[in-house]
């Protein structure tokens, strides 16, 4: 489960479309939602709340093991959008990052983001600062400080990044002051992309899709092509610091399904990183309805050692009088077809994501209104017609390591509980246990 | 080159700047969202999340 600060700032993000999801720097999001989530470890609940538009709070309390605690605020330029947080969104899950193009904002804006976090007793900050310089361009200032003289357990860092999103290409400057580590990454798309835009601009864009009833051999998207249709990203990243008087380089490759075909979501990235030797492999796969799986090998060529990571999620619908409706992994939506008009209608409107933020969605997000809301007892924060009841993550990997979580809704509460095992220590092979619940309060704003 | 008095005094202002940026930043935060709010919410209601 994300925090609401981080929602936020994904919120941020859509209203001034831009997508991180185009930097080499998130080139394995989609997998790290199955193979690199965190549990929660603690007991810890946090209470949320956005009094204004462009301005939200955030305090926490960690019960156990120790007693700690946190206070966060955020504030924006631009007003932030106003849907509904539904669970899909406050949960890292598995879907298909948008496709790359290129921001087309207003010049003259030049939005900004503040965020601070106040961690009690220690007093430590973590802080963030992100600002649109141009449509094509922003820079994100990000540091840890702590009251007292940094030590090696508790240094002191900030980063600086710039960014820069050209459609075809995204490219990433950043410089770590703790240790003098400057980067530079770039990544390339290409693939079906160009067919993609031009199809979606040719064709016009109604609120509902139209379904017709297809033979199991027929070709699901009708370009007389089989198989998937995907795009690739091609990237690489040089990095190095005199001050550690080390450096190194890596590159990446992807592929990935097109968000809006009839493709199952499917991501593979392979990485190299020749210096240190790293070798990996991911594959990540929507198998079934609402169940996603993915593996992951590395490799590392000088030791030979290596670990394989097996994950899944299992995104659990809420039960429905409807039994017609069924979750869409593409839209990562709950679509309903109508088959008198022989059309698609789409339920969820709290669930379009990062992934999906282009005009089609917000044309089909209005017919949602006329759908018949599913009574809830839910946060007044959180949207109602939320199809998903919660989601739930395993992962194991060959080092005998077992991963488990639940996130989901408890009445009013979003809820988080994580397992994390180690089977190859028989003295203790429970981990830690940990329970996370989470309330957003809506504030005064109107809902 | 600086001398070794100045040397001090910069990092004396560094540090300085340090601590207040620490301190600061936060009040910082809550005033950008304060000012940008239209209308102006309660401080309350904007410094309490549980408010």
């Amino acid at each position: 489960m994300i925090n609401y600060a981080e929602y936020i700032l994904r919120s941020y993000f859509r209203a001034t479309e831009w997508n991180p999801d185009a930097q080499y720097s998130n080139l394995n999001r989609a997998s790290a939602a199955i193979l690199d989530f965190y549990p929660p470890q603690a007991l810890s609940v946090s209470l949320s709340s956005c009094p204004t538009q462009a301005f939200a709070s955030s305090c926490s309390l960690s019960i156990l093991p120790s007693l700690s605690g946190s206070l966060a605020y955020l504030a924006s330029s631009i007003d932030l959008p106003k849907d509904k947080p539904s669970l899909h969104s406050l949960v890292h899950t598995f879907n298909i990052s948008a496709l790359p193009k290129k921001p087309e904002y207003d010049p003259s804006r030049k939005d900004q983001l503040l965020y601070g976090q106040l961690h009690l007793p220690s007093s430590r900050l973590h802080s963030l600062y992100t600002r649109r310089l141009s449509p094509q361009s922003q820079l994100l200032i990000s540091s840890i400080s702590h009251p007292r003289p940094p030590t090696r357990e508790e240094p002191s860092e900030m980063y600086i990044t710039y960014q820069k999103d050209q459609g075809n290409y995204a490219s990433e400057l950043s410089y770590s002051v703790a240790d003098g580590m400057a980067s530079a990454s770039s990544l390339f798309h290409f693939g079906l992309i160009d067919k993609n835009y031009r199809e979606n601009s040719e064709s016009s864009i109604s609120d509902n899709k139209v379904v017709s009833s297809k033979r199991i051999d027929e070709d699901p998207d009708g370009d007389g092509s089989t198989g998937l249709k995907g795009h690739f990203s091609l990237g690489g990243e040089i990095y190095a610091s005199a001050q550690e008087k080390s450096a190194g380089v890596s590159t990446g490759l992807r592929f990935q399904t097109l968000p809006e075909t009839q493709s199952p979501p499917t991501v593979l990235v392979a990485l190299l990183s020749p210096i240190t030797g790293y070798l990996s492999g991911t594959y990540s796969a929507t198998i079934a309805k609402g169940l996603s799986v993915a593996s992951r090998f590395e490799f590392n060529l000088y030791s030979y050692e290596s670990v394989t990571t097996l994950g899944a999620e299992w995104a659990i619908p809420r039960s429905r009088p409807d039994e017609d409706e069924y979750f869409d992994e593409n839209l990562q939506e709950m679509v309903k077809p109508h088959p008198e008009e022989g059309t698609i209608s789409l339920l969820n409107q709290g669930a379009a994501s990062l992934a999906i933020q282009d005009v089609r969605h917000t044309n089909q997000n209005t017919t949602t209104k006329s759908s018949t809301p599913i009574p809830l007892s839910a946060s007044a924060a959180i949207n109602e017609n939320d199809p998903i009841q919660g989601y739930l993550k395993a992962r194991m990997t060959t080092e005998k390591s077992i991963t488990l979580q639940y996130a989901g809704r408890l009445k009013s509460m979003l809820v988080s509980l994580g397992l994390v095992a180690d089977l190859s220590n028989p003295h203790k092979p429970v981990q830690s246990i940990g329970l996370e619940l989470q309330y957003l309060s809506p504030g005064n704003e109107p809902n | 080159m600086l001398s070794d008095d100045n040397k001090e005094r910069v990092t004396k202002a560094v540090e300085v700047a340090k601590v207040a940026a620490h301190w600061g930043w936060v009040p910082f935060v809550i005033y950008v969202g304060f000012v940008n709010a239209n209308p102006k919410p309660s401080l309350i209601k904007l410094l309490s999340p549980l408010a």
